[in-house]
């Protein structure tokens, strides 16, 4: 009888078999400093498929897969050049830390490498990146077309970094006077709450023509693509819109833990003015504070950030990996410790203000400077 | 400093609690269906309809009529509420939530809303610029029919 593996946040029922014989990626050359690479390929019957994916020099990698519409590809394992297994899904799964979401099937996955200040450097020679295809239930299921595409980055060093935005108004976002200059000040305070890791944050701001867009990831991707091919390659995509559609409850949703380079549908992170502005749509001072964290926040994710902790079913018991973020348990213990922490999960308000949450510890500026977006 | 909203008209202080987690998460909110299952009907709407007269965060008084809005399509107490938000200038927001909710509600009972919403858009030009594009997706036709283009 195969073994099955059950996952954690999606339901996936199946068995994963050893996979013989990687393919290599083609090399497309080097874009705004990074060098690209791709792959178009079909797991094998047992739904997996493997590349070798060469380092040569190279400090940090970004590696995406992208399954067929309405089928999902998660990584299952990832080995390094000296046989070092770096990821192992089946691990993961039941551990209380998240490091990423790669090894989660989606439609889209992205895995950044290295993760956190304690990882290794990025070995040269070859690695080797397993994937497996699902059906959007979860069940393994083979002969499934995918799409890969990489970026590898060579920083000289991780100590501080360079990231670009691009500010995508959609749907007349950037027709209200208040909501563009709320959208700048915001901005602003990104830029100083990144400056505290070393991470320097460039603007520059766009407009696409559509209606609302859904959340990446959960439709619009043409727009999604549309919007990743016209802005600059080595960015991340931040998308203003009047109401996330189809999810108005929304108040921002990154395209992923870490989020793509590459153009796909869920490369953007999204906004939802409205959500942010509240019942008046207008946006006041402390509101613009809390976008410029919001921005900041959702940005963080897509840059491979998790909450500190998170708060599920009553209990405080999922932690991000990160060193230097206390392991906190309870409600109270986990406010006194982090509630103050850029990516801590609720905000901290009164009925007239919301406390800042501004702080990121070195172990999380680490997280940021190694994502291969971040120059 | 952690900060729940007094809530001594109301029974339940788990519902509340469960409640304001929800509309405070930064991600992962459960959804309208989720909330509603958090406790006794008119305990969760009454909780909810206060939610949204809270200032801050913005999203929680937005979230929590979202989800007014929704059971609107069933329920005259928040019927009553969201035609308040209709006609309140100070709450376009409010009032888009409401409109976007349209979809999903009875025709007959969507009409009198959409009526207002439209009239709306000639007076308030925040709203003016947002709404008649949700109008003209309505799959109601007469909602449709309302749709005005946008300044």
């Amino acid at each position: 009888m195969k073994p099955f593996r059950i996952m954690v946040g999606a339901a996936v029922v199946g068995s994963s078999l050893a996979c013989s014989g990687a393919d290599l990626p083609t090399e497309d050359g080097v874009v705004e400093g990074l060098r690209a690479i791709s792959w178009n390929g079909d797991s094998d019957g047992s739904a997996s498929a493997a590349l070798t994916i060469p380092v040569d020099g190279e400090s940090g990698m970004l590696l995406t897969f992208q399954a067929e519409p309405g089928q999902m590809v998660f990584v299952d394992r990832v080995t390094s050049p000296s046989g070092e297994v770096v990821l192992d899904a089946e691990s993961d799964w039941s551990s209380d830390e998240n490091r990423t979401m790669a090894h989660y099937a989606a439609e889209v996955v992205s895995f950044n490498w290295p993760i956190l200040g304690t990882d290794a450097d990025l070995e040269d020679g070859d690695w080797t990146v397993e994937v497996v295809t699902t059906d959007d239930g979860g069940s393994y299921t083979g002969g499934q077309g995918l799409v890969f595409e990489g970026q590898l980055k060579s920083d000289g060093g991780f100590d501080s970094g360079l990231v670009h935005v691009d500010l995508v108004f959609v749907n007349g976002a950037d027709q209200e006077d208040n909501w563009v200059s709320a959208i700048e000040q915001a901005a602003e305070i990104w830029r100083d709450i990144y400056a505290n890791i070393g991470v320097t944050v460039e603007f520059a701001t766009y407009t696409y023509d559509s209606g609302d867009l859904a959340a990446p990831g959960f439709g619009d991707a043409a727009d999604y693509v549309a919007i990743a091919d016209s802005t600059a390659y080595r960015s991340i995509n931040m998308v203003i819109t009047p109401e996330i559609a189809g999810q108005s409850d929304l108040y921002g949703i990154a395209g992923g833990i870490p989020g793509p380079l590459a153009a796909t549908g869920s490369s953007a992170v999204t906004v939802s003015v409205a959500m942010n502005a509240g019942p008046d749509l207008r946006f006041d001072a402390d509101e613009i504070r809390l976008l410029g964290e919001t921005m900041a926040h959702e940005s963080g994710h897509f840059a491979g950030l998790f909450h500190p902790v998170e708060y599920a079913d009553g209990a405080w018991d999922a932690y991000d990996a990160v060193d230097d973020t206390p392991r906190c348990s309870g409600e109270s213990n986990c406010y006194s410790s982090l509630a103050d922490n850029l990516m801590f999960p609720f905000p901290v308000c009164d009925d007239t203000s919301c406390d800042p949450q501004q702080v990121l510890t070195s172990g999380q500026g680490a997280v940021e400077n190694r994502y291969t977006g971040v120059e | 400093m952690i900060a729940w909203l007094v809530s001594a008209a109301l029974a339940g202080e788990g519902v509340h609690d469960a409640l304001w987690r929800e509309l405070l998460a930064r991600d992962g909110f459960a959804g309208c269906d989720a909330v509603w299952a958090l406790g006794p009907e008119d305990v969760v709407r009454s909780e909810l309809i206060a939610a949204t007269k809270v200032a801050r965060p913005p999203w929680a008084p937005m979230r929590a009529a979202t989800c007014v809005a929704a059971r609107a399509a069933t329920d005259d107490v928040a019927l009553a509420e969201v035609k308040g938000w209709m006609a309140d200038p100070a709450v376009p927001g409010l009032a888009l939530v409401v409109v976007g909710a349209l979809d999903a509600w009875p025709e007959a009972r969507a009409l009198p809303v959409a009526k207002v919403a439209a009239a709306r858009v000639g007076t308030d030009t925040v709203f003016a610029r947002h709404a008649p594009q949700a109008l003209a997706a309505s799959p109601h036709a007469s909602v449709r029919a309302l749709a005005t283009p946008r300044p």
